[in-house]
């Protein structure tokens, strides 16, 4: 279930680190690393907590397409 | 779908998966047969039997050192990673993914081999303890092998007691949301507690994986049982330890599920 996150991008506007990313939303620096990286997709209430922090929707962040094979 | 559908579904991924089922059962039963022709020869072959005891008589006198030989290497390794993780975190950028991800493995590898440590030294311990010879038969063997018999159990569950507590810390250091502490009785709830989703998924997913290779390990210590009692004329306390750690571990995890489905508000805690 492929989902795409533009959580670095994100995160460079305001310039934080994962570390204080982490800190913000209450979750692990390798947590915040592994939600970049596509291995990890947060709950609905960390995405919230996330887009939060950006005063952003959570759909501007993270974006769902269907797999080939869901279709 | 409608119920037709799905009982056809049902079939059909049943018929699919039946015949390598009855394959495996086939190939089991021949498998079976053969180590019970086997076990005959091993039972009635003189040579075999005795490089079994001469293997056994080896490691049964090597017990009393292994656990000084091992924490000893063991300490001497996790030093090293130990210290190099410590380096490594102090010259951190604070962005580069990759050094963070090798020191929380070296950190994560040097624990499980610590801890991993203590646990052959007490089942080498055990059987040290049978290598002693009583006291008044001959004092200074008795004394040296007690010595060595001790040191190694006392340094193991030092090596495994400091190399937790400094690693517990350091990642404290880098993650202070954690919480707990390595001298801590509840230290495995305290922390599982202050994990994030994503650390906790980790944790049940290990777990399940976990729970999955005691079943197997348990199907051939039972079956080792099997071999021992017929050819080695073991008596039933080996058969009946694996048992009660078979039992438990199928217990506890299937009234843990059913508890949970029960009582879903607990499965996200």
């Amino acid at each position: 279930m492929p989902l795409y996150n533009r959580l670095k991008e994100f995160r460079a506007r305001i310039d934080v680190n994962q570390q204080e990313m982490g800190r913000l939303v209450g979750v692990s620096r390798q947590t915040i690393s592994q939600i970049e990286r596509g291995d990890y997709s947060p709950s609905v209430t960390l995405a919230i907590k996330i887009a939060k922090v950006f005063n952003a929707k959570v759909e501007d962040i993270f974006d769902y397409e269907e797999d080939e094979n869901d279709e | 779908m409608s119920k037709n559908e799905i009982a056809a579904e049902i079939k059909k991924e049943d018929k699919k998966s039946k015949k390598i089922f009855y394959l495996i059962l086939l190939g089991s039963v021949i498998v079976g047969m053969m180590s019970g022709f086997f076990a005959s020869f091993v039972e009635d072959s003189d040579m075999i039997n005795n490089w079994i005891n001469t293997g056994m008589d080896m490691v049964n006198q090597a017990s009393v050192y292994i656990g000084c030989i091992t924490s000893a290497v063991v300490a001497i390794w996790a030093w090293i990673l130990y210290h190099k993780s410590r380096k490594e975190y102090a010259a951190w950028d604070e962005e580069d993914e990759e050094t963070m991800d090798k020191i929380d493995s070296n950190l994560s590898l040097a624990l499980i081999v610590t801890n991993g440590n203590l646990i052959v030294t007490y089942i080498f311990s055990v059987v040290a303890l049978a290598q002693i010879p009583n006291f008044f038969d001959d004092r200074a063997t008795t004394v040296q092998k007690f010595i060595y018999f001790f040191g190694g159990l006392a340094f193991s569950m030092i090596v495994a007691m400091v190399a937790s507590v400094k690693i517990v810390n350091f990642e404290k250091e880098m993650n202070p949301e954690k919480k707990g502490s390595a001298y801590d009785i509840n230290f495995d709830k305290k922390w599982l507690a202050s994990s994030d989703e994503a650390e906790k998924l980790v944790h049940y997913k290990a777990s399940y994986a976990a729970y999955k290779a005691v079943n197997i390990a348990c199907m051939i210590l039972w079956l080792l049982c099997m071999y021992g009692m017929t050819i080695w004329g073991w008596d039933n306390v080996p058969v009946f330890m694996v048992g009660a750690i078979w039992l438990t571990s199928y217990f506890s995890y299937s009234i843990e599920t059913l508890k949970l489905s029960k009582h879903t508000s607990k499965i996200q805690e």
